[in-house]
């Protein structure tokens, strides 16, 4: 009777169901193809890279000649003498701050101080997702002595409406003024004189000299929160945010109060970051930096990223560097691949001559090493330098360092220097300049493999979604083959039974019944919660060293997973079959990834290479198989293996281990690690505790299954 | 059954909601896009309200459902209590394949009707759940279809059946006398309500510009103002001379499945409710997560005959997937600027897709459980 039930209830599944059928059946084989023709195409990423183009007309880049003449340059060595002497009897900086608003004022621009206080360390880390840039400015109050004095100077455009403006920025440290830094705010100040005389102008200047005596980026970001985040202080405020020793700036001087009013221009179509690094002898040439990553893996536009490689290196004559691993560039495992990609590439480019994948070894190990800089710096989620303040508030910005051949006593090579980079700034300037609209043709999601080559979007996502492909699959096929089983051993049982149809009734659904493995993922999920949130408690306690701080972390951690089990029953105690917990795993990382993969696309990109294996590889160590001996003991190695790398602290020492070399374990140095991720708000610290540490911890659940529940029907069979 | 920690749920479910409503303030939940549509947006309420204080019309803005914290506790409470009912009918009409005692529920009619005014005086879609409300008063609640009944009483009949089931078979037929009572309480709160509202609004406006402002709102779907749902963006991107063939095709899609749902499901109506509240929260102008909560709460009280659903897992992973994305989504659009409508749109779609999945599955398992039990009596 039963069976006649069935016949009747199930017609014939529709094609897509039984092509998911079929994948199932063979799941194994579809997440080895899978999964090793992503690490293959992971590997050709190098060679797959376009060159970069300009897409947006407008900016038609170095089509005006330079203005920027040898009297310039002279400006700038005047100015540089005069910063240098008001450096010499300043105290505390205050008066670079005065000379510069000085000069600024003489040129006829606009000029004010902006004021702001050291970022407290927070811990928030959900910040860059809810709150992005609603913070209200905080404004010195008159107890604080400790405080830094950015100087803004605005150019009003003579023939724009005011409404855009692009920003300069040269950093430079008040309390410590380096040689280097004097030069580049001789730079910008130089650029800044002769863009007031410019007619051309359709967007207004500002030229913020940032005092980096915090850091470059608290600086800036300081300045961007008041910029954008209007403050409207009732009276009292006004009376408390005098500061002290401040006052003395003004002299007396009633009319420059108007300086202590915050200025703004229009909004900011692009931002450029200067700065002169450390002279450094080798290289022919004067080389110049540029960094791109912004907080979260977020990138600026393409097209800027372009201008200024443009005109730096067909223009200038600069060489254009992008931040790379130098330890690769050496390594001999990596030649080798390099090596055979190329022979690999030369054969396919006989088959068909479209097919241009052999790149030059030299080429490739560069590229390659200048993409693991590059997926490493987005995957950290942390901003390599003040650009990615501006990027906070989709503003495109890239910072530049120049780094200088010479000696900065030498006057020729220094101007000669200074009319090159001055000519390079106002370049981007007057791209920047003919734009009629926000950036928005080229690119915001790509990596760098060269300044002048790039890999977009729809080429990387190719070896993640190879990597992500067999999970649903696998899922699927484990969802499957227990309720299988389940039915089979259902069968048995009612056929000894004589009443077949109160068993139907009371049956507790067999489609229902991953519920209990699903609630182990939602009390793993709770406990992984609870676990990122309580640095914010552990930060409250006071002068703990971060050992004892990771100590406590580690330990309160334990105890919550232990009360939780109490609470809610052992994990193993429901009966939930293996299979069932490993689909549940398997759904929740693939969410898991998923969902990274959008908000920081590297970082999902790495935690796939780790958790993916992790995943598939996973059975219960009392699992017994059919194997031989030699299979189930490489399995259970790779398990073992797998699960250790998984693990974020073991993970950490073994990066730090092979790219440092030393192995010594410092359990204090994971929190400091942690700590650097949540000040920064980055995404990567929500992933390592939401979607990581959940897997792995449901992983080692599933290699410690105890397995009766199989064995028992194993024995009924 | 009892569920374990029964009450201990209970207090932490009260607890994470204080919580929310307590902390909620730094996920900004009251202008989330999920949570906060145009209808139950607690900052246009507040506008509203400050706009009648000012005498001007309160529906220059719109203002309507407010939910509350006691209103939900309420809810889940009720959706118990139905369960528990349901959960005796069904073990009653299924000890010996027996029939169904209406339940007594005549003293509930003027509760249902207040309730039912309510709530289409506030969001309009309520409406077409007078169905089942007429069905669960006429034929009380959820039973195996009736033929199954009549199947058993006949086989019954040969072996010879007790007077007290033959009476019991009279109560089946449809209670006239109740839906008729609910059908005059269902008049007095309306006039009532209309009556109310005539009173507050004389000054500023008008009936007539509450039906044009609240009714007119919802159907017209004239805030495009991204939600989870899907008309907001089509509505953006058609081209207006086909906006008022759509506007209809839209909203009779609603009205198209209340027939032929009633007559398959007249022997349920608690179920019959459950997919009209889910079909609505697919199709509505503008859908908010309360939305869903409502059906997913009212699905617990099918567990039973819905053992046997398919497709279970994927619809539960893909629940928690697209309530995860979608705000990521919006983020990328809204605030980080590197995505597009296009983006948030697809989670819409992917959420409408889940729903379809379910309402489906859910309506074809729950055939399925009938025919099943056919075969079983006649067997």
């Amino acid at each position: 009777m039963e069976s006649s039930v069935k016949q009747e209830t199930q017609p014939k599944p529709r094609l897509i169901v039984r092509l998911g059928v079929f994948l199932a059946s063979h799941h194994i084989l579809f997440s080895v193809i899978c999964c090793s023709a992503g690490i293959i195409v992971l590997l050709l990423l190098p060679s797959l890279a376009k060159n970069t183009y300009l897409s947006e007309n407008a900016l038609i880049p170095g089509s005006a000649t330079p203005l920027f003449s040898t009297e310039d340059a002279i400006e700038a060595n005047r100015f540089m003498k005069g910063i240098e002497a008001a450096d010499g009897d300043s105290i505390g900086g205050i008066d670079m701050a005065k000379f510069i608003a000085q000069q600024i004022e003489e040129l006829g621009a606009e000029v004010c101080y902006h004021k702001f206080l050291p970022h407290s360390k927070h811990f928030h880390p959900l910040k860059f997702f809810t709150t992005m840039s609603n913070d209200m400015a905080i404004e010195p109050n008159g107890t604080d002595t400790n405080f830094g004095i950015n100087t803004v100077g605005i150019i009003r455009a003579p023939r724009g409406d005011g409404k855009e403006a692009v920003v300069l920025v040269t950093p430079y440290n008040s309390q410590r003024v380096h040689s280097n830094e004097l030069l580049s705010l001789a730079l910008g100040f130089s650029v800044f004189s002769l863009l007031s005389r410019a007619a051309w102008l359709s967007k207004d200047i500002v030229w913020l000299s940032a005092d980096s005596q915090f850091g470059e980026y608290a600086a800036v970001s300081a300045w961007l929160n008041q910029y954008h985040n209007p403050v409207f202080p009732s009276h009292s405020v006004i009376f408390d945010t005098k500061i002290h020793g401040a006052d003395h700036i003004y002299d007396g001087n009633a009319e420059k109060a108007e300086f202590e009013a915050f200025k703004r221009a229009g909004t900011m179509a692009a931002a450029l970051i200067f700065k002169v690094g450390e002279t450094r002898r080798y290289g022919d040439r004067d080389s110049v930096t540029m960094y791109a990553e912004a907080s979260n893996g977020q990138m600026p536009n393409l097209d800027l990223l372009n201008v200024v490689h443009y005109l730096a290196v067909h223009r200038q004559g600069f060489r254009v560097n992008i931040a790379a691993f130098s330890s690769l560039l050496s390594s001999a495992w990596l030649r080798v691949i390099a090596e055979f990609f190329h022979t690999l590439g030369t054969v396919l480019r006989k088959i068909n001559p479209d097919w241009k994948l052999d790149i030059a070894v030299h080429d490739y190990v560069d590229g390659t090493a200048n993409l693991a800089s590059s997926i490493y710096n987005q995957a950290i989620g942390v901003p390599t330098g003040s650009h990615g303040a501006f990027r906070d508030y989709q503003v495109d910005a890239v910072s530049l360092e120049f780094t200088p051949t010479f000696n900065v006593r030498n006057e020729n090579a220094k101007s000669l220097f200074l009319l090159r980079g001055g000519r390079l700034v106002e370049g981007v300037v007057r791209s920047v300049n003919n734009l009629l609209e926000k950036f928005h043709q080229s690119f915001f999601l790509y990596f760098l493999t060269a300044p002048s080559k790039f890999i977009s979007v729809g080429v990387y996502m190719i070896p993640f979604a190879l990597l992500l492909a067999p999970l649903p699959i696998v899922a699927a096929a484990l969802a499957d083959g227990s309720e299988t089983m389940k039915k089979l051993a259902e069968k048995s049982i009612g056929d000894s039974k004589t009443n077949g149809s109160t068993d139907f009734l009371q049956s507790k659904g067999g489609s229902w019944k991953w519920l209990q493995a699903a609630k182990v993922l939602l009390v793993i999920q709770l406990w992984a919660v609870l676990v990122s949130l309580l640095p914010y408690y552990i930060t409250q306690i006071p002068d703990a060293t971060p050992i004892q701080s990771s100590v406590i972390w580690a330990m309160l951690s334990i105890v919550i997973l232990i009360a939780l089990y109490v609470m809610s029953g052992s994990p193993y105690s429901a009966g939930v079959e293996w299979k069932l917990l490993k689909a549940t795993m398997i759904t929740s990382i693939s969410i898991g990834l998923g969902l990274m993969s959008i908000i920081n696309f590297a970082t999902a990109q790495l935690g796939a290479l780790i958790m993916i294996p992790m995943c598939l590889f996973s059975r219960p160590l009392k699992a017994r198989s059919g194997m031989n001996f030699l299979p189930r003991a490489v399995l259970l190695a790779s398990n073992i293996t797998l699960a250790v790398v998984g693990f974020p602290p073991a993970a950490l020492l073994i990066m730090k281990g092979l790219s440092k070399g030393s192995w010594t374990v410092d359990i204090g140095e994971f929190w400091v690690w942690m700590e650097f991720l949540w000040e920064w708000s980055s995404a990567t610290y929500l992933y390592l505790f939401l979607v990581h540490l959940p897997c792995w911890l449901l992983c080692i659940h599933v290699l410690l299954h105890p397995c009766s529940q199989l064995e028992l029907k194993m024995k009924q069979e | 059954m009892a569920i374990r920690y029964y009450w201990l749920m209970v207090a932490a479910a009260v607890g994470f909601r204080l919580v929310l409503v307590l902390f909620g303030g730094d996920l900004h939940l009251a202008s989330r896009p999920e949570v906060s549509t145009p209808l139950t947006s607690l900052r246009r309420l507040a506008e509203g309200y400050w706009l009648k204080q000012a005498s001007m019309s309160p529906y220059s803005d719109l203002v309507a459902n407010m939910l509350l914290f006691i209103a939900d506790f309420l809810a889940a409470m009720l959706i118990r209590g139905t369960g528990h009912r349901l959960q005796m009918s069904r073990n009653r009409s299924l000890k010996s394949l027996d029939l169904t005692k209406a339940v007594n529920n005549s003293g509930l009619a003027p509760l249902a009707a207040f309730g039912y005014v309510m709530a289409t005086h506030l969001s309009l879609y309520p409406a077409i759940l007078i169905v089942p409300v007429i069905l669960l008063l006429g034929y009380g609640p959820d039973a195996p279809p009736t033929k199954v009944f009549l199947v058993k009483s006949s086989s019954d009949s040969k072996s010879g059946m007790s007077e007290y089931e033959r009476t019991s078979l009279k109560v089946q037929r449809f209670s006239w006398m109740t839906v008729l009572h609910f059908i005059f309480w269902l008049f007095i709160w309306s006039c009532y309500v209309l009556l109310l509202s005539s009173m507050i609004l004389k000054k500023v406006g008008g009936l007539n510009e509450m039906f044009e402002k609240t009714y007119g709102f919802i159907l017209t779907v004239k805030d495009l103002s991204p939600n989870i749902g899907v008309l907001w963006y089509f509505f953006a991107e058609v081209f207006d001379f086909f906006r008022t063939f759509f506007l209809i095709v839209f909203n009779m899609n609603i009205l198209f499945m209340v027939l032929p749902l009633a007559i398959r499901l007249k022997h349920r109506p608690c179920f019959l409710a459950f997919v009209y509240t889910a079909i609505v929260a697919m199709l509505k102008s503008y859908p908010s997560a309360g939305d869903s909560a409502l059906y997913l709460g009212l699905l617990g009280l099918f567990a039973n005959e819905l053992a046997e659903m398919q497709f279970t897992f994927f619809l539960f992973f893909g629940y928690i997937g697209v309530s995860l994305l979608s705000p990521v989504m919006h983020n990328l659009w809204i605030w980080r600027g590197t995505g597009n409508a296009n983006f948030y749109f697809a989670t819409g779609l992917a959420y409408t897709c889940l729903q379809t999945v379910l309402v489906v599955e859910s309506v074809g398992s729950m055939i399925k459980h009938d025919r099943k039990l056919r075969l079983l009596v006649t067997s």
